[in-house]
Formats: structure tokens, C-alpha cells, sequence
């Protein structure tokens, strides 16, 4: 059927607004695939699928009427990991040591590392000579990658070719420690590098935030006469809790997630075996993946509640901050 | 509202689409054919199989572990296939690390063709179908014998003893790529200057040890420290494994370790009171090296690899436990400026050890590298020349690339052992070596081991470094001494035995 001009125009005209509509909607949908791809693949699909991992088990070979197959197969076996793990825990020293040193994380980070760091930052907020190059200092192990910082840490404590341990024979120790081959210093060791690289992370985010309490407050105190610890404890603390709160939560969770420190310092010997080591070991070898779907389960259901609850125990604390 | 929840709907469709591709892995491999077994053949009357020829610009990628044996090695054998099959082009590619990336290069639509590192859990990748079954390989003519009349095949080239690491059920799977020895290092040069003698038995070794200790041979420094017996890597600690692991066998015999230990039929190969071996050579590691820790260079537990090695190049120590490629790691050149020689020593003899049918020793030889795989990739578009390639290494004047340029290392080839006579004092010891022991390697088919349940220590890892630990820190109780480590150990596998059968794919 043929139209006018006056039709087509007509036509036109009401289909632009229709289709621009079209072009913007499949923008969005567009635009709004990838992240939502990236959800559901990285956080849905993988704990849903470690889930149900945790309540099967993985036979990549079986014997059958005394011939081996490849199967190549999960299959479900209810709650028989958990059951496992637990003989584990009862029976394994190692898995034992391998919890508890997983643990030790919360208090030196929270309790060592995040003090020393608010500490750093006051100095730094402070001006105190050289806080620039301090700064500097400070932030530089965080930006460096781990495999390095990891091996000049270790050489550095070398007993043969470091400088720690000459250092300290010099001065009358004949028999310093072996700080990376010898119970209980690895674990020390492995810890001191985790606070000395962390540090620069934290004072950053604690500085910014020391930066941002208002200066009438500060200037207000000193009119007062309050000396340079009340003004941390009693003003500074205070006022910066929101941020120490999530550097206190973020650091809770080095629990389940530290491994790469451990795993280049001491490859989990000597007692510095983490969850989290554990389970990056046992998958990179293609071993026992259900074990490791279960045990990140385990811990992760005895600790996120922690974790939780901390937070809200250190939210009703100081309360909100507005400035 | 609506319009907004249904472009969520598409975007979530939309994205879940892509993801529906990713599965868990293929089936798992076809039934193949049986593989002959070896036999022997003529080794001096050998003719080399008419080479096939491919397209011009055929392309070979290798990619390749970067680590103890170097990289020359395949360089050059890269420069010579390509010269003995113009057109081809190889191109081995080193990197640090091929395990952790290992799954997702073979899933890629185009992996490279060859792959070649340690730990490669090819049994998994074999069961999900990414890398390709070797019977063809294996069944293929390599030589013509011509005193015998016949084809030799490539399972014939391979070294007899690690014939048995490649394959599961009666399919190959890999090529083992090494076929070395290990053992105790020792400073040739060092022992020469003070007249040491290379020890043969085992009271030799402590006799050896408190003679060092007493000898008080200040080293090059000037700093008043005096050269010990060992010098070894907290890092590295399980090459202890190249001397105790050599003693476990000398005690407990070949055909046992092969056929019983390896079977893993029950749990009393675990049991120290039933199968003594492994208890009785750890009791003299931990005689030796745990209960006299002056008889390590202090601080050993905590330096990794490389600072031992440099360590006992420079001197500072007479002996060190070493695997195949310590000479290659610590470099000719650097042995050169040290101006040191070193060898491998053959292990002592321990009393318990079994005699042969002469009455001699009992010599074999443990051999850590025995587990390092070449697989090929099942998409590669360039199998058959991959399959040629390996082929190629077999051949003995091609596999004698190997030891020349990566310092005495051996492919797991059936080298004419007799005739290889080694550049340097390294190489002639460990081809010495390897002359007179009955070589073996820890890897076992059966479900267990493959599973990781059985390893000959139990959970518990750096066992050397915690035994040495507990005496050197002065301890008063000793978890590592034989009696009560061999009995948690035992213990431990009476308990776990059921389930460990069971989560590694029996079904009884």
C-alpha cells in the first residue's frame, strides 16, 4: 500500500522516539551485562558452586571390578567433608596449628598492626621532622609487589648472607635466631613482615582521615592545654572511628584470607600454615578440592558472625562521626 | 518499574548465556589399545626410522619450566630438529611457573603443543581430556634393530625405570622427562686439600662427619668460622629425602618398595613393627644430622635454596643433600670462579641394607626429579609433529643434548649408559652413579597416592626441619625421634585407612 508524504513524515516521526527508546535500552542492557556477568560469575556461581562442593566428593579415577577408570565425576556425600575435617582437627597436628595460627592474625592486626599504624599517623599528621619522607617510607612496602619485598625481607634475615644476624652477633648475640627455620620465630617473623608491610595501607587511609577532623576541634584542644596523648585519645580516636572500624573489620578477616606472606616466606612451614594457604596450595595442586570447598565453608560460618558482630559492637561504641 | 525489571532480566539472560559454556571438564579417555612391553634390543646396531616430513611453516610451541635444569638444553635441541626437519619452526618458551596456569592454557582454544615442568597432575588432565594419549606415541618406531630384525619402540627408549610413571591402566598418558640421580653432594676439591675420604658405608659417613667437625678447617672469610659437614635448605629440606629415601630401600629392597609399597594394599606398609625400612633409615638420618645439629652450618633451617647452595659453593660446607640439577643451578661458571670441583657421592651402605646375589651392596639410587612430566596438548593442531619432536629427544645422540648442556641431567631415556662419559667431575659421578644402582621414583599409580593420601612421611610436612628443630631448640620431648613419630604415623594410617581408600575411588 503506497502512502503520502504526509503519511511517511507522520511515520516517521512516531517511530524516532520508539527507537531512540530501543538504542537506549539496549545500551543499558548492554552496559549492564558486564558487571552483572562479573556478579554472578566471580561471587554467585563461585560460592554457590564451593557450597555445593563442600557436600561432594571428586573421583577423578576409580577402580572398578579391579581396573582403574578415569570417572572424572563429583558425587554427594551429605556431610561426610564436615565429618572428615572435623577427625581432622581431632587427629592432625598440623591442621590443629594451621587454625590456630590463622587466628593469631585478628590480634596482631588488630591489636599490633592498627594501633601502630594510628600511632604512625598522628606523628605524621603531626608534622613531626622528615614526615614526608617517613610517609614515603611507610607506603613504600605497600606498593611494591610481594614476591619482591618477600625475598629481600627473607635475605635480609638470612643467616648466612643477611644483615640482621651479623648485626645483632656484633653486638654479643652469638646465637641469634633463625628467624625463618625455627619454631616459634617463623610465625614471629612472617607476622613482623605482615605489620611492616601492612603498615603503609593503613596510615594512608588513617591520614586521610586525620586530615579531614576539622582544625577548630584541634585548635579548641590545645586552647584547653590538652597534651599530644589526650589529644589522640580523646579527640583523635573519636573522630576517626568510622575509618578504624572498617580497618578493624578488614582486618578481622586477614583470618580467612592471609596467604601469599606465609606461602613466599615459609611455604607454610613451621607452623605459619593458613586456611587460606591450605586451600590455594590443595587447589593449585588439583588436590582434594572439596576438602578445601569445605574447610573455607567451615571457617567462613564460624567467623563471618564474629566478624559481624565485632562491627557492631565497635559501631555502637563511639557512635556516628559528622563534621 | 516494569520496563526496569525487565531490562535487568535481559541483562542477567545476557550474561548468564556466556557462562552456561563453563563445565567442569570432558568425559573422560577412550579405551585404547595395550601397549607392548619392553624388550631388549641391540643398542650398537641401530638405524634411525625413515622421518616424516611436514608442511613448510609447521610451527612447534613449547612451553617449558624455567628452573633447575636451565634453558639451553632445549634451546639447542630446538636448533638441531630444526635442522634434521627444515621447514619447522620450534619455539621453546620458558616461563617461572607453568603449574598455576597450567588448566586454563590447556582449555584455551589454542594451547601450545608441548608442556614441560614438574607436578603436573596429568592424571587430572587426562581425565577431563585436555591432553592427548600417548599409546600411539609409545607403540611407535623409533629404531630398526638390525641384528634382531625389528622395530625398536619408543617405549623401549624410554628409561626402564620410570616406563611405569607415564601411564594409568594401560594407557600413556606423559613422557617422563627426567632420569637422574641424587644423593649427597660433596666438595671434591675441599676433601682432596684435607684428605677426606668419600665415605661407603654408613659408619664411614659418621666417622667422616666427627673427623670434619675435628679438623676445624677455617673457611676463605677470615672471620674465624669453621667449614661443617653439611650445609642444606629449610626451603629445600625434603632433598634429605635423596639420602634417606636411597637408605629406605637399600633396607627394604626394590621389588618391595615397587610392588609392595606402591600397591598401598593395606596399612601395614605404614606400620613400622611390619615394614621397618623407612623407621630404621630415618633412625640414621636422625642419628646423624638431627642429634649432632653442630654437624649443620648454623642457621641451615632458615636459608632458602639458592643461599645454600652458594653457601657450600663458597666452602663453607663439605656436603650438602642434593638432587640432579644442583651443579646446573649453581652454574659452571660460578664452580669455575670458586675454582671448585663437586660430586655426587654414591649413598653410604647402611648395615641393615640388603646384599645382591654376589654379596655386594645393595646399590640403588632415589631420584626426585622422576615425576616431571612432558605432556601434549589434545588440541593441539600440531600433534603428530609434537609426537615426532619427542621421538626425536629419544634418539641417543639427540637425548645426549640434555646432560651435555644442562650440567649431567638426564632425559628419561634409555641412554647407552656405558658410553656416557661426562665433561666434568659432576657429570662423571652422576652417570657413575647411575651405572651401578637400580634407579627409582616415589610415583605410584594406585588411587591413593595419586589422591595425595599416602605420602611416606603422613600430613605432616618439613619433617626434617621440625626433627632437626626439636633437638637443636633443645626440646625435652621429641614428637620426631623413630619411636614416637613412626608410631603416630602408623597409628594415623590404621585410622585413616578406610576412609582414605574411599576418597580415592575404591569401592570396597
Amino acid at each position: 500500500m503506497l502512502h503520502n508524504g504526509t503519511d511517511t513524515a507522520q511515520a516517521v516521526k512516531s517511530k524516532k522516539p520508539r527507537s531512540r527508546k530501543l538504542i537506549k535500552n539496549t545500551f543499558i542492557i548492554v552496559m549492564l551485562a558486564y558487571p552483572v556477568a562479573h556478579f554472578l560469575l566471580m561471587w554467585v556461581y563461585v560460592n554457590i558452586d564451593a557450597l555445593l562442593l563442600s557436600f561432594q566428593r571428586y573421583y577423578l579415577l576409580r577402580e572398578v571390578d579391579g581396573k582403574v577408570e578415569f570417572v572424572n565425576e563429583y558425587v554427594f556425600v551429605g556431610l561426610d567433608n564436615y565429618r572428615l575435617l572435623l577427625q581432622s582437627i581431632r587427629i592432625q597436628r598440623n591442621i590443629r596449628e594451621m587454625l590456630f595460627n590463622s587466628f593469631l592474625y585478628f590480634p596482631v592486626t588488630c591489636f599490633l598492626s592498627i594501633p601502630l599504624a594510628s600511632a604512625f599517623s598522628y606523628f605524621l599528621f603531626k608534622k613531626v621532622p622528615a614526615s614526608n619522607l617517613f610517609r614515603v617510607l611507610f607506603f613504600l612496602p605497600a606498593i611494591m609487589p610481594v614476591v619482591v619485598m618477600t625475598m629481600v625481607f627473607k635475605f635480609s634475615f638470612n643467616d648466612v648472607f643477611g644483615f640482621v644476624n651479623p648485626a645483632l652477633k656484633s653486638l654479643g648475640i652469638s646465637n641469634p635466631p633463625i628467624w625463618f627455620g625455627q619454631k616459634p620465630w617463623a610465625r614471629i617473623t612472617v607476622f613482623m613482615y605482615c605489620i611492616w608491610a601492612g603498615l603503609g595501607y593503613n596510615i594512608v587511609l588513617l591520614s586521610g582521615a586525620m586530615g579531614r577532623v576539622p582544625h577548630e576541634i584541634i585548635e579548641y584542644g590545645k586552647i584547653e592545654g590538652i597534651g599530644m596523648f589526650r589529644e589522640f585519645r580523646s579527640v583523635m580516636i573519636p573522630l576517626i572511628w568510622p575509618t578504624i572500624t572498617t580497618l578493624f573489620v578488614l582486618g578481622m578477616t586477614s583470618v580467612l584470607t592471609v596467604f601469599m606472606q606465609p606461602h613466599f616466606l615459609t611455604e607454610g612451614g613451621l607452623g605459619t600454615n593458613t586456611i587460606s594457604l591450605n586451600i590455594y596450595v590443595n587447589t593449585l595442586k588439583g588436590e582434594k578440592m572439596t576438602d578445601s570447598a569445605t574447610l573455607g565453608l567451615f571457617a567462613t560460618a564460624i567467623f563471618v558472625p564474629v566478624i559481624l558482630g565485632v562491627r557492631k559492637l565497635m559501631s555502637k561504641l563511639y557512635g556516628d562521626v559528622d563534621y | 518499574m516494569r520496563k526496569k525489571i525487565i531490562i535487568l532480566a535481559l541483562a542477567v539472560v545476557l550474561a548468564i548465556v556466556p557462562l552456561t559454556a563453563c563445565t567442569r571438564g570432558g568425559p573422560a579417555g577412550g579405551n585404547y589399545g595395550y601397549v607392548k612391553d619392553a624388550a631388549t634390543y641391540d643398542r650398537n646396531n641401530l638405524t634411525v626410522r625413515e622421518r616424516p616430513t611436514f608442511e613448510e611453516g609447521s610451527t612447534l610451541n613449547i612451553t617449558y619450566f624455567n628452573g633447575g635444569y636451565g634453558k639451553v638444553w632445549l634451546e639447542k635441541m630446538a636448533e638441531k630438529f630444526m635442522e634434521d626437519y627444515p621447514g619447522v619452526t620450534v619455539n621453546p618458551k620458558p616461563v617461572a611457573d607453568v603449574v598455576t596456569s597450567l588448566t586454563s592454557w590447556l582449555e584455551a582454544a589454542r594451547p601450545d603443543d608441548i608442556y614441560i615442568s614438574h607436578n603436573i597432575t596429568w592424571e587430572k588432565y587426562a581425565s577431563q581430556g585436555l591432553i592427548a594419549n600417548m599409546n600411539e606415541l609409545y607403540g611407535s618406531k623409533v629404531y630398526y634393530d638390525n641384528t634382531n630384525k625389528r622395530d625398536v619402540s619408543y617405549l623401549e627408549r624410554i628409561a626402564p625405570s620410570s616406563r611405569d610413571s607415564a601411564k594409568i591402566g594401560d594407557n600413556y598418558w606423559k613422557v617422563p622427562q627426567i632420569a637422574s640421580a641424587g644423593g649427597i653432594a660433596y666438595n671434591m676439591t675441599m676433601f682432596k686439600a684435607n684428605g677426606w675420604s668419600v665415605p661407603s658405608t654408613y659408619e664411614e659417613l659418621q666417622a667422616l662427619c666427627a673427623k670434619i667437625q675435628s679438623d676445624n678447617v677455617k673457611f676463605g672469610t677470615g672471620l674465624g668460622d669453621v667449614v661443617r659437614p653439611f650445609i642444606w635448605s629449610g626451603g629445600t629440606q625434603w632433598l634429605w629425602d635423596n639420602l634417606v629415601f636411597d637408605w629406605w630401600v637399600q633396607i627394604a629392597g626394590l621389588d618391595w618398595f615397587n610392588n609392595t609399597w606402591k600397591s598401598f594394599g593395606s596399612a601395614d606398609v605404614f606400620d613400622y613393627e611390619k615394614s621397618p625400612a623407612l623407621k630404621q633409615a630415618w633412625t640414621h638420618w636422625y642419628n646423624l644430622v638431627a642429634a649432632n645439629p653442630d654437624y649443620s652450618i648454623y642457621g641451615s633451617t632458615g636459608l632458602d635454596a639458592v643461599s645454600a647452595q652458594m653457601a657450600f659453593a663458597s666452602g663453607q660446607a663439605a656436603m650438602i643433600p642434593a638432587s640432579c640439577w644442583l651443579a646446573s643451578e649453581i652454574t659452571e661458571e660460578f664452580l669455575e670462579k670458586a675454582n671448585i670441583e663437586i660430586r655426587l657421592m654414591p649413598s653410604p651402605i647402611v648395615p641393615e641394607a640388603k646384599k645382591d646375589e654376589s654379596g655386594n651392596p645393595y646399590r640403588v639410587v632415589y631420584d626426585l626429579a622422576g615425576k616431571d612430566s612432558i605432556v601434549v596438548s589434545e588440541k593441539s593442531r600440531n600433534k603428530e609433529l609434537a609426537f615426532e619432536f619427542l621421538r626425536w629427544m629419544s634418539e641417543e645422540e639427540n637425548a645426549r643434548i640434555m646432560p651435555k648442556y644442562a650440567n649431567g641431567i638426564l632425559l628419561a631415556v634409555d641412554y647407552d649408559l656405558a658410553t656416557l662419559e661426562g665433561d666434568n667431575e659432576w657429570q662423571k659421578s652422576m652417570f657413575e652413579i647411575l651405572r651401578v644402582s637400580d634407579r627409582f621414583h616415589i610415583y605410584s599409580s594406585n588411587l591413593m597416592s595419586i589422591g595425595g593420601y599416602v605420602p611416606p612421611y603422613g600430613s605432616v610436612g618439613h619433617v626434617y626441619m621440625e626433627a632437626f628443630n626439636e633437638v637443636s631448640d633443645g626440646k625435652t620431648t621429641f614428637e620426631f625421634s623413630p619411636d614416637i613419630y613412626f608410631g603416630s604415623i602408623k597409628t594415623g594410617a590404621a585410622d585413616s585407612w578406610a576412609g582414605w581408600r574411599k576418597s580415592a575411588g575404591y569401592m570396597d
